[in-house]
């Protein structure tokens, strides 16, 4: 076929297409289903018609025209993932669990190592207390040896509500920091958990040095004990992009780091909005001297088996084997 | 359209397509604006937060203020690019878009994973994206998106009229000489247009049925081939 029959047959097909590409982005509710069918349609005969031009036309302005022509249908109309409109109860119920259910190897990693920082903190602060106190600072330290937490300034230096936002939005960024930095082959991350938990383990061997440890434990159940789980998810998580990166087995590295990508942004979502409540809790109900230590252990308690029993979703267990999708579906 | 660095990608059918991938310094400019665009925004946000809100919430106008610092901090990029197709106001300021691997649009999953990444790649994605050749940042590999060129095209001349025989070669040169016409100097361009006058004669004498080739050649040159929009101009030109 010569380029002149060529562009007779089809020109009209990709005038066609054109125009519909025009009013899909000017008016998209204004197409029925048979017209977005139909420009489908015409899309994929444009694309075969791009091939051929290239092929047998280059560097001709009908080549040029179905190159463009074809970018355009592709921008337009290709979605890789197969969208779904989002659905806020299907995160919930089925894309968070599977994808949380899929990562509880790597919590394990993230609790081992969290863990075994924390004890060697301990038994720093056991046996060296003066090389453990240099992580507190000397005015802690001073506030310790008077019998006074340094937690309480967060209400008598604080108004509640600069507290609280300060908090949350602390904590989220150390949250999605310590996801980010499985970018960094997992270094960030790591250094996230040995430091946090090296720290934790620090501060109780002080505490209980200077008798306090009663104080800090009062203090931290209520927020702590989901604060500290949610810190290892979102470890966890990064963990699981540092894997994705370094390691993808027999898989296209594209597409095992994807999934992997896909699974622990999923993870870190669900875990995010639990940060604010955590922060409302942390400053209205942690220093709060008339709240018994045991309601705040119920309080921390609560919210604990609330987020455990969202993120192991059993009806989720099942399917947790297969990968989720983007856009939420899984 | 030539005038971008190009990258060859396959999209349905495993067709091959070249995404007109978008460069290091087109990204950061783009970026740069952007950052621009989000420090008026936290400004605004702050006037909102101390001015606009009653007085009776005290300090926690300050508290609301902080929350949403961090939302457009954090959220500007992912949520512009979910809402816009690709496009913060930035990259639309310099003609580039965001889209998945294949050509396609990006999912939001994939929009907000290449956002969160953005703080390390504040760090890498400079020398990541000058080391690959489809310039890809970290939270482009880990999305599974470009950032290319938005093709505008439209102007290029394409020939109205193709003389039988005249193989994609000729056509392309005779499209090539009429973009090139205003560039080339008038000696020039009446010795190439009666160069393609005597292929006409040999080829396709109807086509220069009316026109005067001889007085006036690169206007019948014009008449000949080219569709009538850029006939009109090419007269007006010569």
């Amino acid at each position: 076929m010569d380029l002149a029959r060529f562009i007779e047959l089809r020109r009209r097909l990709w005038d066609e297409l054109e125009a519909g590409l025009e009013r899909l982005q000017r008016r998209p509710k204004s197409l029925s289903h048979q017209e977005l069918e139909d420009l489908a349609l015409r899309y994929r005969q444009v694309l075969h018609d791009h091939a051929l031009a290239a092929a047998r036309f280059p560097g001709t302005g009908v080549t040029r025209r179905l190159a463009r022509l074809s970018l355009r249908g592709t921008h337009a109309l290709v979605r890789s993932d197969g969208r779904q409109r989002w659905s806020l109860w299907r995160f919930l119920t089925a894309t968070f669990p599977r994808a949380f259910h899929r990562l509880l190897p790597a919590l394990g990693v993230a609790l081992a190592l969290f863990v075994g920082s924390g004890l060697l903190g301990l038994f720093l602060a056991a046996v060296r207390p003066g090389l453990a106190t240099s992580f507190l600072g000397s005015e802690r330290v001073a506030d310790l040896e008077r019998g006074r937490l340094w937690t309480e300034d967060l209400t008598t230096t604080m108004p509640p509500a600069l507290a609280s936002s300060g908090i949350a939005t602390n904590n989220l960024g150390v949250a999605i920091t310590t996801w980010m930095g499985g970018a960094t082959a997992g270094a960030l991350t790591l250094y996230v958990v040995l430091l946090n938990g090296f720290h934790l383990g620090a501060l109780m061997g002080v505490t209980l040095h200077y008798s306090m440890a009663d104080e800090l434990l009062e203090f931290v159940t209520a927020h702590g004990i989901l604060e500290l789980s949610l810190i290892l998810v979102a470890s966890a998580a990064g963990f699981e992009l540092a894997r994705a990166l370094l390691g993808t087995g027999d898989r296209p590295r594209s597409v095992a780091l994807g999934e992997a990508a896909r699974d622990s942004l999923w993870v870190l979502l669900g875990c995010l909005p639990w940060f604010v409540v955590l922060a409302v809790v942390e400053t209205f109900v942690s220093p709060d001297p008339s709240i018994s230590h045991g309601a705040k252990l119920a309080v921390g308690m609560a919210l604990e088996l609330a987020f455990l029993a969202f993120a192991l979703n059993p009806a989720a267990r099942a399917t947790a084997t297969a990968p989720t999708t983007a856009g939420g579906e899984a | 359209m030539e005038t971008t660095e190009r990258n060859v990608v396959l999209g349905l059918d495993n067709i091959r397509l070249d995404l007109p991938v978008a460069g290091v310094g087109s990204r950061v400019l783009a970026a740069a604006i952007d950052s621009v665009l989000v420090v008026l925004l936290v400004a605004g946000w702050a006037l909102i937060a101390l001015l606009a809100l009653p007085e009776t919430l005290g300090d926690w106008r300050i508290a609301i203020f902080v929350l949403g610092y961090f939302v457009l901090d954090q959220g500007y990029y992912a949520v512009s690019e979910i809402t816009t197709r690709g496009r913060t106001v930035g990259k639309r300021a310099v003609g580039l878009r965001v889209v998945a691997r294949d050509g396609g649009t990006a999912s939001p999953a994939s929009l907000l994973l290449r956002n969160l990444l953005r703080q390390v790649d504040i760090l890498v994605g400079v020398f990541l994206m000058a080391l690959d050749p489809l310039s890809r940042r970290l939270g482009d590999r880990l999305g599974g998106t470009l950032v290319v060129h938005e093709e505008t095209g439209g102007s290029e001349v394409t020939l109205g009229r193709i003389p039988p025989g005249w193989t994609a070669r000729e056509v392309a040169l005779a499209e090539a000489f009429f973009a090139r016409t205003e560039e080339l100097d008038l000696d020039q361009t009446l010795f190439i247009a009666r160069l393609f006058n005597r292929w006409l004669v040999r080829d396709a004498p109807d086509l220069l049925t009316g026109t005067e080739p001889g007085r006036d050649p690169l206007g019948a040159l014009g008449q000949a081939l080219l569709p009538h929009r850029e006939n009109a101009a090419s007269g007006a030109a010569s």
